[in-house]
């Protein structure tokens, strides 16, 4: 509004102030007139948020009620008038020092996951380089903590770096440019601690040895481990931060993030085709899929002799994972199903293909659409697709508090891959919306 | 690694990518009153923000009446634009003030 010459006062819970400034400086207005009050506003009662209102800001010492009026009243002055171009530098080596000392500087700049990297020589990220054809100056594209931030561009050279750092081999190095031309980043930055996570299909998953059967969740690969750390090195330095308390909001955080659940899929042991076919590509592509979430639930699987019983605990389980959906995420599920598991559904239980299992859990995962209109993220992401006419949230809004409607709205937004090594009929389950896949092959 | 032994200084490149130029915008003018001004009240959705700004315009009929206070949700969840509201508040607006957080 103050592009289009309109007073206008952001008013802040004090919780966050530096993202509040930090946003404020980065959209060209570093003196923009922000007004704090305490942390939280939500849920707090009528007579609180009076005492807010009445109160002081908790930066300043000052009446917020006064701030206020003051932020849209008081002249400007020349520095609020101020036009032009402002460069941050970013020098392409650092200084030359000792390794402890560069190992703190990493540290102590966030510029690590918190554990020990492997220092970015010249020459180590040249042999990082040997394993893609493509040019070092080349650019891969950008990342941002989240859609109000801003987007950092990043070349072939800085992946390289993130890469040698997260332990990586050369070889690696294709998936991890392929994620990272995704511009997904790990570190979402949400209040809610978001993860994130990537399934690699194709035949690149044996050319690199990667894990996809006894632990393949687990820290036990080379490659499944350092491409799932790089992407979190690359999200922290090549997307704009994840700096806490600014560029990342997460309450808690969320431990996925240390390696993003960077898995491939068992092809080999897997009943039915793989994801990256699902979504289009040629089985002889190697491909990242990537999603979007925040946790990942256990259960034993299929037996073949209780039926009845493991379909009520696969709705039970389901039935806590997530029902909001925003315009670009619907509410989904994906399924990691340990060979054994998918095997029985197939052979066993009939669900021939992915799809079909999809379907049955959109139709049989139901939840009251009175609890779902009072789920706080459907409110605040869901309702506003159903008052633009989206469907079927619209008709739901319009829907008796006791019907029931799918927790996951459409079938294809339930996902399944296989993983796992057979020694034990277990599935996991997270609420992990898919979010778009990249060929691999492109960046070797 | 001899190169990492000890006190010997190394060179290592930089991990951090290109942050964008940043263009400097200018605030809007201020005329000193608000007197027979509009100001609309923008609650972004955040949970809670319906609740402060029926607050904060009630601190307003107390303490400024003379204040014309206009309360509009914006469209959609708090990461979504709403040019239409932009438009209509620089068009019969003089003020805006908008809640950000939780």
């Amino acid at each position: 509004m103050e592009k289009m010459g309109i007073p206008a006062v952001p008013i802040v819970t004090t919780i966050f102030e530096n993202v509040a400034k930090t946003i404020a400086f980065k959209k060209g207005m570093p003196n923009q007139r922000i007004v704090f009050v305490p942390h939280p506003v939500a849920g707090r009662s009528e007579s609180i948020l009076r005492e807010y209102i009445e109160g002081t800001d908790p930066v300043t010492g000052r009446p917020v009620a006064q701030e206020i009026v003051d932020a849209l009243t008081k002249p400007i002055t020349g520095a609020d008038m101020q036009t032009g171009l402002l460069e941050r530098e970013a020098p392409k080596k650092l200084d030359p020092d000792t390794r402890d000392n560069l190992h703190r500087f990493f540290l102590e700049n966030n510029w690590t996951d918190g554990l020990p990297i492997i220092l970015p020589t010249e020459e180590r990220v040249e042999r990082m380089l040997t394993g893609t054809r493509h040019k070092p100056d080349e650019i891969v594209g950008t990342m941002a903590p989240s859609s109000p931030h801003e987007a950092w561009e990043f070349s072939v050279e800085k992946v390289a770096i993130n890469a040698v750092m997260a332990g990586a081999k050369p070889e690696f190095l294709p998936v991890i440019l392929a994620i990272a031309s995704s511009g997904i980043t790990s570190l979402f930055s949400s209040t809610t601690s978001f993860a994130r996570m990537v399934v690699v299909n194709g035949p690149i998953r044996n050319q690199i040895n990667m894990n996809s059967g006894i632990g393949a969740m687990g820290p036990f690969n080379h490659a499944n481990a350092a491409i799932g750390r790089a992407w979190t090195l690359i999200s922290r330095n090549l997307g704009g931060g994840a700096i806490p308390g600014e560029t990342y909001l997460g309450s808690q955080g969320n431990n996925l993030n240390y390696n993003n659940v960077c898995i491939p899929e068992n092809e080999e042991k897997s009943p039915w085709p793989p994801f990256h076919i699902q979504m289009g590509f040629n089985p002889l592509e190697s491909v990242v899929s990537i999603f979007h979430g925040w946790c990942i639930l256990h259960q034993h699987g299929a037996t073949g002799r209780r039926e009845k019983q493991y379909h009520r605990q696969m709705v039970s389980i389901l039935g806590s994972l997530s029902p909001y959906s925003s315009e670009t995420n619907p509410a989904g599920v994906l399924l990691f199903m340990d060979p054994l598991v998918a095997v029985d559904l197939k052979e066993k239980f009939g669900f021939d293909t992915k799809e079909k299992l999809g379907r049955y859990i959109h139709e049989n995962v139901r939840m009251t659409v009175g609890d779902y209109w009072e789920h706080s993220l459907v409110h605040s992401f869901t309702l506003p697709l159903a008052r633009k006419g989206i469907e079927p949230f619209a008709s739901w809004l319009e829907m008796p508090g006791e019907t029931l409607i799918p927790r996951f709205p459409f079938p294809e937004s339930v996902k399944i891959v296989v993983v796992g090594g057979e020694t034990n009929a277990f599935w996991q389950a997270g609420d992990f919306r898919y979010q778009k896949s990249v060929s691999i092959d492109q960046w070797r | 690694m001899a190169a990492e032994s000890g006190n010997t200084k190394m060179t290592v490149l930089n991990p951090r990518g290109t942050p964008p130029l940043i263009q400097r915008v200018p605030m809007a003018p201020r005329n000193g009153s608000l007197d027979g001004k509009t100001i609309y009240l923008v609650d972004a959705r955040f949970p809670g923000g319906d609740l402060f700004h029926t607050e904060l315009k009630r601190w307003f009929e107390r303490n400024m009446p003379q204040v014309n206070i206009i309360i509009r949700e914006k469209k959609g969840s708090y990461f979504n634009d709403d040019p239409e509201l932009w438009a209509e508040i620089k068009e019969k607006g003089h003020g805006m003030v908008i809640t950000i957080g939780h």
